[in-house]
């Protein structure tokens, strides 16, 4: 999408004034941010008419959008949720959701400064020495965030809560495998391992679905917003949690689980000083277990946009690579928890 | 008969100018994608290794691997599998379907010897995949599997 084109230019300024309160605003930059292989985000810098400058993020769905991810506009009424619960995101400024401005709906936020990648946060001495401090900010987002409950108003679009969170996403993975083009024992073992197991159903939260410090932005090591809502859900207030402790988001630090940055103790601390609720061992590591597993089967979905969705996306490709990944996981996890060794370092 | 060099060492030598030559020179944004590209090298390379080895079996009149495993896991014939399916690769498809059709029935809950094959199973065939995709992570995660036994 050609978002700096002279077509696009002119409808796009108006909007942005509009959304900024302002009779008229010149776009002074219109940039692609990197990353993202379910989203497009772009970096708008606004000239108001006072000549101050104002920066938004431009989120935008791209043209093959994923299974389950949101609409731009679901997603920022996720984001407008987040918010109001006291959860720390960029600041929601406006919804479009004519496709005449830029070819389709998108929403703008204020851009927030810092660095997301873990890879390059882990190069930066000053994070990693604060690497618990930001876990159990992150904790305490989340939290903040599973205060959100399924009830009838809110964020009706969302699909219908589950009853059994982890039964119901064995039973969708399972029908996602069958229509795969060939069988994955491996991931069947999980699954079935996991059908075992099931915990008694729990209570329902809004999850973020896709919780993990990649999406946490930091400041000078201070944790300042939590971004990529579209594929937010209601589920298990594991889900999140084990999630963003997956070996696969640690990067060059397997060893600390909290997401590569430090312990993951330090995250369950922040979320058990909000929710006033403590995590129970046994069930994080079948949480673990599930993330892995669920993780396998997703990067399956990736790499079928990329074989037969006509995606041809070599990050989507290389996603595909990873099945094998939190296959091993899952099943090194699973042999742990029989084992009833304790759950990792 | 091809001249040299061969597959292997050609997307070899490839990479490497990559990783060495082509990398430096590029801006911030670009060299993600000049590291994909050398992960996917990597891949390529490896499983080229991986036909190599199974081809010359092969020639030797060794059976594939994962369709014997996956027969005696089966109760099967090896070679009926690979003559009724036409071929090795095709035996294996077919008796993977088998095989997850059986583990999600629970065919192999009940502890004992067959459940304890099909554990053996699964990590050699997901430890060959990994050390074709990410090798470095194999290694961590056999490292961390080994520490607390």
């Amino acid at each position: 999408m050609a978002l700096a084109s002279d077509e696009v230019r002119e409808p796009l300024e108006r909007f942005v004034a509009g959304a900024l309160g302002v009779p008229s605003c010149e776009l002074t930059k219109v940039a692609r941010l990197a990353g993202g292989t379910v989203q497009d985000n772009w970096i708008l810098e606004a000239r108001m008419p006072d000549q101050s400058r104002h920066r938004v993020v431009l989120r935008t769905g791209r043209v093959v959008g994923v299974k389950d991810s949101l609409p731009a506009e679901q997603e920022y009424a996720v984001l407008r949720a987040a918010a109001n619960a006291g959860v720390c995101v960029p600041r929601p400024v406006a919804v479009c959701s004519d496709p005449a401005v830029i070819g389709r709906p998108f929403f703008l936020m204020d851009f927030v400064e810092g660095e997301s990648r873990p890879w390059k946060l882990q190069r930066m001495p000053a994070v990693m020495a604060a690497g618990d401090e930001i876990l159990d900010w992150v904790g305490v987002q989340l939290g903040r965030l599973q205060a959100i409950v399924p009830d009838r108003q809110a964020l009706p679009f969302l699909r219908p809560a589950p009853r059994d969170a982890a039964r119901e996403a064995i039973a969708e993975m399972r029908a996602y495998l069958d229509r795969h083009d060939h069988a994955h024992p491996a991931i069947e073992c999980a699954l079935r391992w996991l059908e075992r197991h099931a915990p008694p159903p729990g209570p329902i939260v809004l999850c973020h679905g896709d919780f993990r410090i990649g999406n946490v932005i930091i400041d000078h090591c201070r944790p300042v917003a939590l971004l990529d809502w579209e594929l937010a859900r209601w589920g298990d207030p594991h889900e999140d949690l084990a999630w963003a402790c997956m070996r696969f988001f640690r990067f060059s630090r397997p060893d600390l689980e909290g997401g590569g940055l430090g312990a993951r103790s330090a995250l369950l601390r922040g979320w058990r000083a909000t929710t006033g609720r403590a995590v129970d061992p046994w069930l994080m590591r079948y949480w673990d277990v599930f993330s892995n597993t669920r993780w396998a089967v997703v990067s399956l979905q990736q790499v079928a946009r990329h074989v037969v969705g006509g995606e041809d996306s070599l990050e989507l490709a290389l996603v595909g690579l990873g099945t094998a990944e939190m296959e091993l996981e899952a099943l090194a996890l699973i042999e742990r928890a029989c084992a009833g060794m304790p759950g990792g370092r | 008969m091809r001249d040299h060099p061969d597959s292997a060492v050609l997307l070899s030598s490839a990479r490497r100018t990559l990783l060495e030559q082509v990398l430096p020179a590029l801006e911030a944004e670009a060299q993600s994608g000049a590291l994909m590209v050398a992960r996917a090298l990597s891949v390529v390379i490896a499983r080229i290794e991986t036909d190599r080895r199974a081809l010359l079996a092969a020639e030797r009149g060794v059976e594939n691997e994962e369709l014997t495993a996956l027969a005696e896991l089966l109760g099967e014939s090896a070679a009926a599998a690979r003559e009724a399916h036409g071929g090795a690769s095709a035996a294996v498809a077919h008796l993977s379907r088998r095989l997850a059709a059986e583990i999600r029935s629970g065919a192999f809950d009940p502890p004992g010897a067959r459940h304890d094959l099909l554990q053996r199973f699964v990590f050699e065939v997901t430890r060959a995949k990994l050390a074709e995709s990410n090798p470095k992570v194999l290694q961590q995660i056999e490292t961390w599997r080994k520490e607390d036994e």
